[in-house]
Parts: C-alpha cells; structure tokens; sequence
C-alpha cells in the first residue's frame, strides 16, 4: 500500500486578512496546523511620505506625520516637531511643552485600546474590544475639543501647538482619567485579563528573550515585555518629561514565561495608569498662562544640517533622520517607526506554533500597517 | 499534581474566571444605559438630544469641518493658496479698472485633508472651518465647491493696528 505523503503548503494570509491590522501581508509555509514559517511582505502600504517629505514645506509636513501611525496620530506630530526645532534650535514655550505632553500621553493610551482591544478581537473576545472602544471614543472626544480633529489631530507645530485648552477640557480630561484609573482598568482586567481562556492563549506563546528582543532591536512595549527596561521618555528624556514622576512597567512573566504574549499585552494595560499618573501631574504643574507657540517666518528655512530624533510613541521608538540643505523643504527624511522593528522577528518566532497561534504573536506586536511601510 | 485533579480544576479555572467576565456583560446589558446611537435616525431620541435641528450640535467648537470663506474680509492675498500642502485650493484675481477682483475662488473639499494650516495663515481669518460634516453626494466633482459665481472685489487690507487686535 502506497504511503499518504505529507506537503507543505504555501499560503497567503493577507493582504485583506482581518487580523494583519491593516494591508499585511504573509507568506506562510504549513505542514497541517503546524507553522513551518511566516515571512511577511511588506510594501502594501507604501505611500511615499519621506519622498513627499523632500516636495513640501517645512510646515505643511505635519499632516502627513499623521498618517505615519494614525491610531496615536500626535506621536508622529510630535517626533516630527522636536526634529526640526532641535535642527533650527527652536526654543519651545513652557506652556506648549505641557499640552505636548498632556496630548502625547492621551495618544498612548488611545493607541493602546485598539492595541489590547483589537488583539483580543482576533482572539475571538468581541466583547472586550467594544469596552475598549468606548474609552477610545472618550479619548477622540477630548482631541476633538483640543485640536478640532478626531483621527488626524494636526495638533503640534513647529515652536509650539495650534491650540490652547479650551474650556471644560481639564476637568473632562481629569474625569477621563479618574474613570481609567480606578473603574476601567479593574473591570477590564476582571472582564478579560485574567480570564483562564485567554491566558492560555496568551502565556508561553511567542516567547522572545531579552537577548533575542535586543538582537532583533524590538523597540517600546515589545521591548519590555521581555524584561528590558528601556524606555526613552526616561532614559533619553525629550520635551520635559524628566520632570514627572512615573514607572517603567516591564513583563515579569504574570503567568508564564518572561517575553511571552501575555507580558507584551500585560505591559499596554499597565502603561495606561503610567501615563494617567503623568497626566495628572502635567495638568497640575502646567502655567496658566503663557505663550503657546513660537513665531517661526513663513518661509521658514533651517540651517544646513543633519539631525536624528527618537521619542517614544505607543509602538516604540519613532525617529526621524533629518538632512536639510538650508532650503525650504527637507533635503531628506527618514523615518523609523516601531512596527517596522516588530516585523523582523516574526518569521523566527512563527517557527512550529499553531495557525492560530500567529494571530496572538501578530497581534500582541501590537502593529499598525501604515507604520510599517510609510 | 494527579491528572485528574489537573483536569477538574482547568474547568474550574475557566468557569470561575469567564463568571467574572459574564457578570460584567450582565451589569452594562442591565443597568448601564446604551452609549451607542444609530446614525442618523435616532439623533433625535438618543442620549445626545439636540436642541435646535442641526446635527453640526454634536460636534465640537473647533470642529474642522468644510471650509468656508467670507469675501468681505477676504483680501485676495493667496496665502492660503501658497499654504496647502496638496494644493486643492485656486484662486484667481483680475484687475479691472484699479480695483482687484476675485474670479474664482475653488477648494476641493473631496481632497482637503482638514489640516487647517490655511486658516492659520489666513491674515483676516476670511477662510475657517465651519461645522458642517456630512459630505455625502452623488457626484464627487460637486465636492470641488466654487466659492465665487461672479467676480467679487477683494476687501481692503486692514491696517496694522487693526490686524493685530484681531
Ligand atoms: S485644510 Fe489643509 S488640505 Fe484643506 S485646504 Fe486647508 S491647507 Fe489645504
Ligand atoms: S482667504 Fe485669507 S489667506 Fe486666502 S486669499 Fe483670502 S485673505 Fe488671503
């Protein structure tokens, strides 16, 4: 009797796959349920925004810095900001530099429920997802108040922001957070995070070592999920954030190993009380009154030079390569955003885990498509 | 630990833990309102009643919604123009007898990302965002919205005392 062979098979997953969280796509090679590896394409999604970045002023870059990562749309904006003051020494106005911060760490959070809600969705948890989603809105509405725009804020400029705090936003923010604090996170953690299902799902898989996350150069929360405690808000403090006073929360292995899903997920919640707290002292420390942005010239023209910048977004470590030719559009831009990192680790960790596995792996990467590929 | 004790003490763990979670669902399905309002039929009756009968209510105060320009301030300066990062805006201007004329004042609002960079440069605030956001149409050239029908004579340039206390 003629034996059954067994193949491999070649899939696509992607790039129209609900859970790749955007225009993914990867090639993945399976014998049965069994992952031989994942290998992803990248480049669905390429838009050209460095190259536009050399076409238009220095100004009216900032609204493509939106679309770089348009769930924490303000991270890019502000990356963007400190790259060319820092090139042009803009000296930037203590006021503006707390609303920064105020709306930075709003973005974070507001990236973050999509992050653990939307990884929870591709588990199967609709439920969860929809609670996140409606402190997602909560956070949309506060930026709608600040900056006029729910998804792409627009919100900083270069030597300052666009808006002052209107009114009722500092006691609307200082409620949002109370309600974060001491009513969401409990009953979000009682809902989902500590039910057996998804720790089962979540724990032991996908585990990265500290080593493996530094060789790899996972950068933001996948980084300290495994145990690295790495961040540059404190490590390479930009704008003021040395002046607050908040924890780094890094993956202790809750119910596994160190660097496994679970931890990654378990850090995105926890940075929510982090930044709550920074909000809180922010809001109280601000001035005032006060100036909210520099003057800059219409036809503003950095010195010849060349610059990086890193600031810490809700996917890690965004910088922005800066070469300018003294002329009025920069001469080169380049960016690095965290999910771009995230990528290069998954085809080793998607060797010999389940189908289903991967969507926890892609998912707890906490990634964004557009971030990807620019 | 015994398998069997292991095996027992799983189904435990899972419906002792998905209870929490259920007993959860249970309170918003009961007690808590809906936050949710279905578009646009139940504005109306949902928790955000509108006072007047316009849904630019629901939004807030510095909303950036459809551009609008008010051509007496406008002094046909074309910063705006020169501003827009992808260009969607046109203005042409024509001199008859001394006196300039806008003749055609064009934005795309199909394009317009509602950055709102032209109403930060716009010296007389003639162009701001109004509250309007429902753009639905059948036509995407009606999106390009002609701002001038009949050439308009520019207004005159506040003079500097004026500027700054605006
Ligand atoms: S809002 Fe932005 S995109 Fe729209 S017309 Fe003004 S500058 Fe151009
Ligand atoms: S709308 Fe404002 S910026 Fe545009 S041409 Fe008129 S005055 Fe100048």
């Amino acid at each position: 009797m003629a034996e059954l062979v067994s193949q491999e098979m070649f899939l696509n997953m992607g790039p129209h796959h609900p859970s790749t969280h955007g225009v993914l796509r990867l090639i993945v090679q399976t014998d049965g349920e069994i992952m031989r590896r994942a290998v992803p394409d990248v480049g669905y999604l390429h838009r050209g925004i460095e190259k536009i970045a050399e076409r238009v002023t220095y100004q009216g870059f900032m609204p493509y810095t939106d679309r770089i990562d348009y769930v924490s749309a303000f991270s890019g904006n502000l990356g963007y900001a400190l790259t060319v003051e820092r090139l042009a020494g803009i000296e930037v106005p203590e006021k503006a530099e707390y609303l920064r911060v105020i709306a930075a760490e709003l973005a974070r959070m507001g990236s973050h429920f999509i992050g653990f809600g939307a990884v929870l969705l591709d588990l199967g948890a609709v439920t969860p997802f929809v609670h996140a989603l409606r402190e997602r809105e909560t956070y949309n509405d506060l930026m709608e108040m600040l900056c006029g725009a729910r998804l792409t804020h627009n919100y900083a400029r270069i030597g300052g922001v666009s808006h002052d705090l209107p009114e009722g936003f500092k006691e609307k923010t200082l409620k949002f957070i109370d309600h974060l604090e001491y009513e969401f996170i409990d009953e979000f953690n009682n809902l989902i995070s500590f039910n057996s299902i998804l720790v089962k799902r979540f724990a032991n898989v996908g585990v990265v070592s500290a080593e493996k996350a530094i060789e790899y150069t996972l950068v933001g929360p996948n980084l300290r999920g495994s145990g690295v405690q790495f961040d540059l808000r404190r490590d390479d403090p930009y704008s003021i954030y040395d002046r607050f006073d908040f924890e780094i929360p890094v993956g202790k292995g809750k119910f596994g190993t160190v660097g496994d899903c679970y931890d990654r997920y378990w850090i995105r919640i926890q940075e929510i009380r982090e930044s709550c707290r920074i909000i809180r002292q922010a809001l109280e420390q601000m001035p005032e009154k006060g100036e909210i942005r520099t003057k800059i010239p219409k036809v503003f023209k950095p010195p010849k030079g060349e610059i990086y910048v890193r600031t810490e977004c809700p996917r890690g470590e965004m910088g922005f390569y800066l070469i300018s030719d003294g002329g009025k559009s920069p001469y080169r831009l380049k960016i690095r955003t965290g999910s771009f990192s995230a990528m290069s680790i998954l085809e080793e960790l998607s060797q010999g885990v389940m189908v289903a596995d991967l969507v926890a792996i892609i998912g707890s990467f906490d990634i964004v498509a557009p971030e990807i590929d620019r | 630990m015994n398998p069997a004790i292991q095996y027992f003490k799983n189904i435990w763990d899972a419906i002792y833990t998905v209870s929490f979670g259920m007993i959860i669902t249970l309170k918003y399905w009961v007690k808590e309102p809906p936050i949710t309002i279905e578009y646009p039929d139940r504005l109306k009756k949902g928790p955000l009643i509108l006072s007047g009968n316009s849904l630019e209510e629901i939004v807030s105060d510095r909303f950036r919604g459809y551009l609008t320009v008010d051509f007496s301030t406008c002094i046909g300066c074309l910063q705006c123009m020169i501003t827009c990062p992808i260009d969607i805006i046109a203005i042409e201007t024509e001199k008859r007898d001394d006196v300039r004329f806008i003749t055609r004042f064009d934005i795309n609002q199909s394009k317009c990302m509602y950055c709102g960079l032209c109403v930060e440069v716009c010296p007389t605030d003639a162009i701001v965002h109004s509250k309007r956001f429902e753009g639905a149409c059948y036509d995407i050239k009606e999106l390009c919205i002609r701002h001038v029908e009949t050439a308009v004579p520019v207004a005159k340039r506040p003079s500097k005392g004026e500027a700054e206390s605006a």
